[in-house]
């Protein structure tokens, strides 16, 4: 069939998370005219995610260039999708406005990709990749991101 | 297989990390909210 049986499962889980994210973002915010980043970015990573990376997944030879794509790409997401909230902070911050008007719905539907994909990496890597690509290597390069981006938006206007 | 080429300080893990960052640094300079 079209993936490896081993890990069908986890690669169609990855797909329709994908795509489920890349409907949202077009239902949310179309591609617009105006050529702004926030907006064509999702466009053209979604499409990324839900038919280059399940395919790269399936053989180990490709799997390491799926895994880096897809996890930073939910870093990218994640730091974005933050940033959106953090430039229309309201005033007084409630519980309320936290769990169900801020984008924190959006992140946690676009964080178990990460694990998703740590399940094929295992397949393919049944020893481990060693200190590469483990929980903290994904936390520090977290923060990495954030650095560099951060520095972008402060340094590079 | 691809693993071997991004072992840290190799070649490939050089080129990798100036893609990323300047790739980064230049959408953290593009986005705009």
């Amino acid at each position: 069939m079209l993936f490896n049986k081993k890990i069908r499962g986890s690669i169609w889980a990855l797909i329709l998370l994908s795509l489920g994210g890349w409907l949202l973002h077009n239902k949310i915010h179309p591609l617009s005219a105006d050529g702004n980043p926030a907006f064509y970015l999702p466009f053209i990573l979604g499409i990324l995610n839900f038919i280059l990376v399940p395919i790269c997944f399936n053989f180990k030879r490709t799997a390491i260039l799926a895994y880096l794509i897809n996890g930073f790409s939910v870093i990218l997401g994640t730091i974005t999708m933050l940033h959106i909230n953090l430039v229309a902070l309201p005033t007084t911050l409630t519980v309320k406005y936290i769990f169900l008007n801020s984008n924190l719905p959006y992140i946690c539907l676009l964080l178990p990709k990460l694990f998703i994909a740590q399940t094929i990496l295992q397949f393919h890597y049944p020893t481990g990749t060693g200190r590469l690509f483990t929980s903290f290597w994904w936390f520090k390069h977290f923060i990495y991101v954030s650095i560099v981006y951060i520095l972008g938006q402060i340094l590079w206007s | 297989m691809m693993l071997k080429y991004i072992i840290r300080w190799r070649v490939g893990w050089w080129i990798l990390h100036i893609l990323v960052i300047g790739l980064t640094l230049y959408l953290g300079h593009l986005i705009r909210f």
